[in-house]
């Protein structure tokens, strides 16, 4: 049982080659959409006095970057996030190789990897709190917790189902084992071992954001939470765009990167 | 699987695996049983896993374990049915009307990297506390990996079936039912799976957040109140669940997908 999920990427060139031309209403469309959205968090703004205007959020998030106040905590969250996802990346491909080269390994840990994949890691947050107290050693470790297991698993699905082809020809040019991994298997692996990264980055930052809502001395989440407890909604609005905003570049980044290795491939 | 196996083998093999995922649950056991009984780790952060045994015990007996999962099942349920119908039906009409796709195709590659869990506080602010907003956080979830695989599985069906289906006089709901549905199956379900997996896994970590009943919030709970046996209790028994429910997942789709069988 893989996570990998397909996305649009490898279509959308499929159809930009067989229509060169730029249908005019999708544009509109496409335009429209972000319009739309912005009209209907103006009419609930406009309607209830818990949601802020547009203007309001985006005065409160300048404040946030112009008085400095939001670089020590985003900076911490960024340094969990960063860093176990980095020590998650390393630990996850390691073991993903390990489950995806062994028949007898992959048949005895997968469904345990599935089954921590399908539980929310935040829920192990306080025995983390519990080893570390509170601190970033406490949300660099659930980042790992976060990113590690879809990285196994795509690492392993990967693994697996590089063409035996290859393999044969490593052995037939008498290649060492590590050549054989270093060469065959992790090249090939590649593009699956990309996903694996992008979702585990997704989820280590939610993770780590929702972590410090619920208990932290600093970081993003901590900020929204604040906001949320003294009910400065324009704040806790301008915070959670702040969020959106790192995750998706964050993801669009990866997805670059990841259509890269794809195309590098072919 | 390659080849042709006899029902022998496809036994023997059933067998070898249970018993290689016993053994790895034997041996985690093992090792918390090691690390817990020599104080290598202090109860404080593990307990030994005959005390949880003895705490889950207790915990599944009483009423309001029995209301805390009634409510995280409640949920779930919610957000899944909302999710994979909406799903379906935007996928649907995203593969139908290509231009409808087009335009909404960047945004929903958007909504997949989306940090939605990060909106429960906006939503709390709005919504007040109770299922409404951890529903419609899990729905989201659950929403875009079953849209993005039914256009792409709709998409993907080699246009001379549905000419096949056409040329025999299908109504279009016996091409929906006959044609369209089994052909997108493989890519469908396991949308389904992972947008279900991810919507059981945002319902617990909402509860989690704060909520004021139900088994992410239990965990919280029990962890505040310093009763560290009972709090590794409700992990356990997410995890169980979680499993629980993938397995039922994975059991109506070898039933229903007839590629499988």
């Amino acid at each position: 049982m893989s996570a990998r999920v397909a996305t649009f990427s490898a279509r959308r060139t499929a159809v930009a080659k067989e229509k060169p031309r730029r249908d005019m209403a999708v544009l509109a469309g496409r335009c429209a959409v972000p319009l739309v959205c912005l009209a209907l968090w103006s009419v609930f703004a406009q309607t209830s006095t818990l949601v802020p205007s547009v203007p309001d959020t985006a005065s409160a998030l300048w404040e946030a970057f112009s008085s400095g106040s939001v670089f020590g905590p985003l900076l911490d969250s960024l340094k969990a996030v960063l860093g176990g996802f980095a020590i998650a990346a390393v630990v996850g491909v390691l073991v993903g190789v390990g489950l995806g080269r062994s028949r007898l390994l992959g048949l005895a840990f997968e469904p345990l990897v599935t089954a921590m994949f399908a539980t929310p890691r935040i829920i192990l947050y306080p025995v983390m709190l519990a080893i570390f107290g509170v601190g970033l050693p406490a949300k660099l470790w659930l980042a790992v917790l976060s990113a590690v297991f879809p990285i196994i698993l795509n690492t392993a699905a990967g693994i697996r189902d590089v063409s035996p082809t290859f393999v044969k020809l490593a052995a037939a040019t008498s290649c060492s084992r590590r050549q054989t991994l270093q060469k065959i298997y992790l090249p090939a692996a590649a593009p699956a071992i990309m996903v694996g990264i992008r979702v585990g980055f997704s989820i280590s930052f939610v993770t780590v954001t929702i972590a410090e809502m619920y208990a932290a001395k600093t970081g993003l989440g901590q900020l929204v939470q604040t906001a949320y407890a003294f009910q400065r909604y324009d704040e806790l609005f301008a915070m959670v765009a702040l969020i959106t905003l790192i995750a998706l570049a964050g993801n669009f980044a990866l997805w670059a990167a990841e259509r890269r290795v794809r195309e590098s491939m072919t | 699987m390659t080849g042709a196996r006899t029902s022998m083998e496809l036994h023997e093999l059933a067998v070898t695996r249970w018993g290689l995922r016993a053994l790895a649950v034997v041996a985690l056991l093992g090792l918390a049983f090691a690390v817990t009984a020599d104080g290598t780790v202090s109860p404080l952060i593990l307990p030994s896993p005959d005390v949880i045994w003895d705490a889950l015990w207790e915990r599944i007996g009483t009423a309001e374990f029995r209301a805390d999962l009634w409510r995280t099942l409640r949920e779930i349920a919610a957000s899944s049915a909302i999710g994979v119908v909406a799903g379906v039906a935007v996928g649907i009409a995203s593969w139908r009307f290509p231009r409808f796709g087009a335009v909404l195709e960047p945004y929903l590659a958007a909504l997949y990297a989306m940090p939605t869990i990060a909106f429960y506080p906006i939503l709390l602010a709005v919504m007040g506390l109770g299922s409404g907003p951890i529903i419609l956080i899990a729905a989201v979830m659950v929403f875009v990996p079953v849209v993005l695989n039914t256009v792409i599985g709709l998409r993907g069906i080699r246009p001379v079936l549905i000419k096949m289906g056409r040329s025999v006089n299908c109504s279009s709901r016996q091409l929906f039912f006959k044609v369209l549905l089994p052909a997108s199956a493989p890519l469908v379900f396991p949308g389904i799976r992972l947008g279900v997996m991810y919507g059981v896994t945002s319902t617990i970590a909402t509860e989690f957040i704060l909520a004021d009943q139900g088994l992410g919030y239990r965990i919280n709970h029990d962890y505040d109140n310093f009763v560290i046996p009972r709090m590794w209790a409700g992990i356990v028994i997410v995890v169980l669940l979680a499993m629980a429910i993938m397995s039922a997942l994975s059991l109506v789709e070898r039933r229903i997908r007839s590629d499988l069988a």
